[in-house]
């Protein structure tokens, strides 16, 4: 691998700052190499979002800064960086043990989480408040009784209908978009500094989807905490995000403002992502879809790894050589890792 | 709630009936009686016995009441508490059954205790730290544990232990203690003696209830709130207790549903081995020898055990998973 | 007096060393009709035997110096006692075992059980307390018990007992005439009380053998006085006081006698408005009822179910030592719950035992406890079974299938498939090489077999008969015979048709024990000459009516055990009941002199119920019908002598024509454990100088009850308290 991590061109304050990232997984029918180097900051106060198709690392990106990454991954390479207050030192979380008293001051204060499936995501043997409780008591306060109201709180902010009941109530007791709600309440509770969702609507009906991207568009604007917000909808993202980082195959391949990348796509596989939106108007044709499939994630490709998908590819240049992050517009921050640019 | 307990409670004393009814059917179903036994007894030791005798004996056991008459005879009797009389030994049923209860309680209740206190930290080991050594030697061992039955095993260290730590075989006290009140000697020389029996029947239930601790958790452990447990900034061990093995201990709960009759016959040949006074093999002496009012009386008991303790397991569960809830 | 001379020569000639007088004149109450008593009244009888502690009814000079266990000093003390003159008889009875010296008192003897009975059963085979009479000598004499003497007129018709004055219970209540009255009138109805029952109500005890004169019929029991009770039958009872001195009685055997002022309060019969069934009273009078007042040595202090029980000395015994101390000397015993038997060879070798008597270990143990007497302290005893037959096996004579019920009947068959035995090689493979070969007779230890040389040759003749391991020879007396081998090599029967013998046997049978291994040896065997036999497990409880019915053809696991006298215990010899060799045959004769005699005399025998032949049907063997001649005398014949020929004659019918039941051998020892500090337990050698070397199978002769456990001692029993 040559990629050399390049200082990525903003100068903002950074909440995360992600630098060539690098984790594999041992498993028993090989090597997976989920990140090969993956680079991004994470502005304080804006929503960066992070798309890519299942597999790119996406996830694994998210846990690693929570350094929740399942045991058989090993972090081979890279840092991460969390600056806790603008100016403030950043930490490299991964200095420190997955279970050490220092990480999990981080998690749940600092950086919280919220994951996919809302129905699966809380514990079915406690009550809401027992789980929101649980967190502010770890980093807030041991009191109960302002745990309790602090609790109540929160859920009245994330615009839960009688939020005593709700409190009280079993997650099997309460819908979907409410767990959802619940889940955000529970990882906003302790007012973290950067929030990492990770698809946290996809298994919601359309409606419940625009109602919880509105509520945390709303938190976020009025808390401002920073968001990393991975899906794999365009539609979301545009919706949500301040900037946006597209990944394929373990790495950042185009990082740009939200409306560079709408407007200006830079990198072959961004364009053909977009191109797969449906799109109000266009009712005819099939929507188009990228060519070929993800890799089996066990081999690796020479070159770009998009290169065998690639509609442009540069046969001779693009399946031998790897291309270099390349700075395509330093004011907005826009970089590419394509050939076409370098 | 109430409600529902209330319809359980009926639906229980029904099925007692029946229970009862079919079980008194099956126990005199074998062709012989008591008195077949008793008179090859008699003979076994030398004598023949005179036609004289055996219609006094005849008589004396109500051989030749229908067995309708002997089962109506026998609720009537139950229900006022009177379980009847043991053939084999002449004593009552419900002194017979009593003096042993509290041994088979006691006993099983300790094995009970020692499988949950270690099978539940095994298997969280295990699951917690699958396809390392440790796994692989608990599992290795668990399937040992499985695969050789309890008597044997008792047999087994019970020829180990007199040989080499001159432990005394039989009975729960040495003779020396018996008559006196329970003391802390005494206790350690109960200790002495149950120990054995106490390992053999936690050891196979251990094996068992590790394996499914160890399934059941992996399981959970992959729940995506664990995750969200992990991602508060919880310690391991706390989301590993609190969180994970809540859940995964259902099965568990579940099985204390069969628990209460197993806490009273599931010693059984252990306990033949080990010669320990408990209901087991006298419930098996009893069927053999178609002791009608003690076998009977043993069944319609573990019956009402086993339904008395699923209602409790029901409970209990409701009470551990809020999702079940009881209408 | 002419009978008594014969006694005396035969007791002299059955090479017995040693003997009370006492015991010689006792012996001679076996069957006599003219008893003085027992005392000897003679001073050679005396001299004759001077190292033998003298019977002390015979030495009223001892009874001032009676001493106690100290254990029982402070109860006497403090008056809870009365002092020891005051609760033995008048007349206390001292063993007179030769191998016996004076005792000290104290300790516990611990014992194990591994059944479920056995556990209370230590009365049933170690205490003769209540017992009338007693078996001394292994069977070769009878001895006093309650009673000190005993007569019967000369045609042995009426007999009277003589019981010790001041005999008492272990509660310290009197024992009368009248315990045994209560048991006779009021629990079995004897004298014709049943009669005054209430409606309803039947005995709970059935009359016993003794019961019956020679004509069948029941005696009448009269209470002379307390001490005093005669037994009046309306024909010759010889028998009598053979069959009173049987069992340990009181829980096994024949009661004989219930402690009366305990009992009656729960007695439906004479309390009719308190009881109104029996239920009670036989909780109450079982012997594993702790409050229940005993006459034996020990008497039961604690029964705990499933763990053990604990008896202790009982203060009113009636036996002392040949120096006045009361007996037992071992003040208390405590029976462990062993029920697994591996387990209880665990528990002996562990040295948590000091006595065990044979109940669940085999020949094959022998080697582990001689290895483990280090810790175990226990020596291993041999003393003799007294088994006639080892395992053994018989025909059903009484088929039901005609065909092959000729040819179990035909003497040939049955001789020629015993010649095909191999019995050395079971000897040798299951018994370890002990006991002797023999075609199976009654027990070798029998009277009739030991009296006299004529009695020993007798003997010898039946044990050796068809006992030769002749394979060619048997093939040759079956072909003589018309067994001949078909073509697949196979005999048939004597028409052709084809011969398959079933060796059944109770499916519960362990297949390790002695008779499933001769089993297996034994088709072997047969299959050898040509036999097509096949081993035929069939379920317990079946197989007492089906064998009753003549539906199955075999009984392979039982053994002959029974002495002490043929005419106690004939069943052997005579089919008169069911589960012996001739079961129809037995039945038949069971019914003699009732109205069911008389009844389906038109039915096919095994069409009767129950199956059944008399002496009119055509299938009625008139062997068997000789042998009921010559039995049907014997129980009416006062003299001893006469009946001993008769049973000769009847032993003479067995070699010619039978073998009825065939045996493999005879005597093997049975393992006595005993605690190497022990003291008084007889060794073989000590069972052969008095007696026969022992006698152990049988509990009519309940050993080691007929050794007195109540002399055994400790030496040091500070070290087994």
């Amino acid at each position: 691998m040559t990629s050399q991590p390049t200082t990525p061109p903003t100068t903002t304050d950074d909440v995360v700052r992600v630098e060539d990232l690098k984790v594999s997984f041992y498993t028993q029918l090989g090597v997976v190499r989920a990140l090969n180097g993956v680079s991004f900051n994470i502005p304080r106060g804006k929503v960066l979002g992070i798309v890519g198709e299942s597999g790119c690392g996406k996830s694994i990106t998210g846990m690693s800064i929570m350094q929740l990454v399942a045991s058989a991954g090993k972090t081979e390479g890279g840092k991460i960086l969390f600056r806790e207050f603008a100016g403030g030192d950043a930490v490299n979380v991964l200095d420190y043990e997955r279970n050490s008293p220092e990480m999990r001051k981080i998690r749940g204060n600092n950086i919280s989480m919220i994951f996919q499936e809302p129905m699966s995501s809380l514990n079915p043997c406690y009550t809401i408040s027992d789980q929101i409780e649980e967190a502010i008591r770890l980093h807030q306060t041991e009191d109960k009784v302002e745990s309790r109201q602090r609790a109540i709180e929160v859920l009245t902010k994330v615009g839960m209908p009688n939020p005593a009941r709700i409190a009280d109530s079993f997650p099997h007791e309460l819908s979907g978009g409410m767990r959802q709600r619940a889940m955000i309440a529970m990882a906003l509770s302790c007012t973290p500094t950067l929030l990492i969702a990770d698809e946290p609507t996809t298994a919601l009906d359309v409606t419940t989807e625009a109602n919880i991207l509105d509520l945390m568009r709303e938190l976020q604007s009025e808390i401002g905490t920073s968001i990393m917000f991975i899906t794999h909808n365009m539609g979301v993202v545009a919706q949500m995000c301040d900037e946006v980082a597209v990944m394929y195959l373990g790495r950042v391949v185009e990082r740009a403002t939200v409306d560079d990348i709408f407007y200006e796509p830079r990198h072959p596989y961004t364009i053909a992502l977009l191109q797969s939106i449906p799109r109000l108007g266009r009712t005819k044709g099939r929507l188009a879809s990228i060519e070929g499939s993800v890799p089996d994630p066990y081999s690796r490709v020479n070159g770009c790894p998009f290169h065998p998908r690639c509609p442009v590819a540069i046969k001779g240049v693009c399946d031998t050589i790897l291309p270099e992050e390349t700075i395509v517009d330093a004011a907005k921050g826009h970089t590419v890792r394509c050939h076409l640019y370098s | 709630m109430l409600n529902y307990i209330a319809r359980r409670l009926i639906n229980m004393i029904v099925l007692l009936v029946a229970v009862s009814f079919i079980g008194f059917f099956i126990i005199q179903l074998p062709p012989g009686t008591i008195l077949d036994v008793q008179l090859q007894k008699l003979r076994q030791m030398g004598g023949d016995v005179p036609r004289d005798q055996i219609k006094a004996l005849e008589l004396r056991y109500g051989i030749n009441d229908p067995f309708v008459v002997k089962y109506w005879k026998w609720v009537q009797r139950s229900a006022a508490g009177d379980f009847g009389t043991s053939y084999l030994t002449d004593q009552s049923v419900g002194e017979r059954i009593w003096g042993r209860l509290s041994v088979s309680l006691g006993l099983s209740l300790f094995a009970l205790i020692f499988t949950w206190l270690v099978s539940i930290p095994i298997g969280v080991y295990s699951a917690t730290h699958r396809y390392t050594t440790p796994d692989y030697i608990v599992t290795f061992i668990q399937f040992i544990g499985l695969a050789i039955p309890g008597f044997l095993l008792a047999l087994i260290i019970l020829i180990f232990a007199t040989r080499f730590f001159n432990q005394q075989v039989g009975g729960i006290n040495s003779s020396e203690f018996m008559d006196q009140p329970m003391s802390l000697a005494k206790f350690m020389d109960m200790v002495r003696h149950l120990w054995i029996a106490v390992l053999v029947l936690a050891f196979g239930a251990t094996a068992g209830l590790t394996r499914v601790m160890r399934a059941n958790l992996l399981d959970v452990l992959n729940m995506q709130y664990i995750q969200t447990a992990r991602a508060k900034g919880l310690d391991e061990a706390v989301v590993i207790w609190k969180h994970a093995v809540r859940n995964a201990i259902h099965p568990l709960v579940m099985s204390l549903g069969t628990l209460l009759p197993a806490l009273v016959v599931g010693e059984t040949l252990v306990a033949q081995v080990l010669s320990l006074p408990t209901i087991g093999p006298m419930y098996l002496d009893a069927l053999r020898a178609e002791d009608m009012y003690l076998a009977g009386t043993i069944l319609v008991m573990l019956s009402a055990l086993l339904l008395i303790g699923n209602l409790l397991a029901d409970l209990l569960l409701a009470w551990v998973d809020p999702r079940i809830r009881l209408e | 007096m002419s009978a008594k001379l014969h006694r005396r020569n035969f007791l002299r000639l059955s090479a017995m060393g040693a003997a009370s007088a006492a015991i010689v004149a006792c012996g001679g109450n076996t069957g006599t009709a003219s008893n003085t008593a027992a005392e000897p009244t003679k001073a050679e009888e005396v001299k004759l035997q001077p190292t033998t502690p003298p019977v002390a009814t015979a030495v009223p000079a001892v009874q001032t110096t009676f001493k106690q266990s100290p254990s029982l000093d402070k109860d006497v003390a403090d008056g809870k006692l009365p002092n020891v003159d005051a609760r033995l008889p008048k007349a206390p009875y001292t063993p007179p075992h030769v191998w016996l010296t004076v005792g000290k008192y104290g300790g516990k003897l611990r014992k194990t059980y591994a059944n479920t009975w056995g556990i209370a059963g230590f009365q049933q085979e170690s205490m003769y307390g209540h017992s009338i009479l007693r078996y001394l000598k292994d069977g070769l004499a009878i001895g006093p018990g309650l009673a000190e003497s005993w007569e019967a007129t000369p045609d042995a018709t009426k007999w009277t007992f003589k019981f010790r004055e001041g005999l008492k219970w272990s509660d310290g209540q009197p024992w009368t005439v009248g315990d045994i009255m209560y048991w006779w009138e009021s629990m079995v109805g004897g004298n014709g009380k049943e009669a005054t029952f209430p409606a309803g109500l039947k005995p709970v005890e059935g009359p016993p053998d003794e019961a019956r004169s020679g004509k069948g019929t029941l005696v009448k029991i009269n209470k002379v006085d307390d001490f005093t009770m005669e037994m009046v039958f309306d024909a010759p009872a010889p028998l009598t006081a053979d069959r009173i001195a049987m069992w340990v009685n009181a829980g096994i055997g024949p009661r004989w006698m219930a402690p009366a002022h305990y009992m009656e309060q729960f007695n439906p019969v004479l309390h009719p408005d308190k009881n109104k069934d029996w239920e009670m009273h036989s909780k109450k009078v079982d012997f594993i009822n702790p409050d229940l007042p005993r006459m034996s040595g020990w008497y039961l202090a604690k029964y705990e179910d499933g763990v053990r029980t604990v008896w202790q000395r009982n203060p009113y015994y009636w036996c002392v030592d040949s120096q006045g101390q009361q007996l037992p000397y071992i003040d208390s015993v405590e029976i462990a719950y062993v029920k697994d038997k591996e387990s209880e060879k665990l528990a002996y070798l562990n040295g948590q035992v000091d006595h065990a008597h044979f109940h669940t270990q085999t020949l094959g143990d022998i080697k582990d406890f001689k290895d483990g007497a280090a810790k175990s302290n226990l020596n291993v005893l041999f003393w003799d079974s007294g088994s006639g037959t080892g395992s053994m096996y018989f025909f059903n004579f009484d088929y039901k299938d005609a065909k092959l019920r000729a040819a179990f009947r035909d003497p040939k068959f049955r001789q020629a498939l015993s010649h095909a035995y191999d019995r050395a090689d079971v000897q040798k493979a299951v018994y370890f090489g002990l006991g002797e070969l023999s075609n199976g007779t009654m027990s070798p230890k029998a009277i009739e077999y030991n009296f006299n040389d004529e009695a020993k040759k007798r003997y010898a003749e039946w044990r050796d008969s068809y006992i030769k391991y002749d394979p060619a020879a048997a093939e040759k007396m079956l072909d003589d015979a018309g067994y001949k081998k078909g073509k697949d090599g196979k005999r048939t029967l004597t028409d052709g048709s084809p011969l398959q013998i079933l060796v059944t046997y109770p499916a519960d049978e362990s297949p390790n024990g002695e008779h499933l291994q001769k089993n297996d040896r034994l088709i072997k065997n047969w299959q050898a000459i040509g036999i097509d036999c096949v081993l035929t497990p069939i379920p317990n409880k079946e197989y007492d009516d089906k064998w009753h019915a003549g539906d199955i053809m075999m009984k392979t696991a039982w053994e002959v055990g029974d002495g002490p006298n043929h005419l106690v215990y004939p069943q052997w010899v005579v089919p008169i009941e069911g589960d012996r060799w001739a079961p129809v045959h037995g039945k038949g004769y069971d019914v003699r002199g009732t109205a069911t005699e008389k009844e389906e005399a038109d039915v096919d025998p095994w069409s009767r119920k129950p199956a059944r032949l008399q002496p009119t049907d055509k299938d009625f063997d008139p062997v068997i019908g000789k042998i009921y001649d010559i039995y049907d005398k014997t129980k009416v014949e006062p003299d001893v002598m006469k009946r001993h020929q008769m049973v000769w004659d009847m032993i003479k019918i067995h070699v010619e024509s039978g073998p009825f039941f065939s045996g493999t051998i005879t005597n093997q020892p049975r393992i006595i454990l005993a605690h190497t500090e022990l003291k008084n337990v007889p060794t073989r050698d000590d069972l052969a100088k008095e007696g026969l070397g022992g006698f152990v199978n049988p509990w009519i002769i309940p050993a080691p009850a007929t050794y007195d456990p109540e002399t055994w001692f400790w030496d040091d029993a500070t070290k087994h308290a």
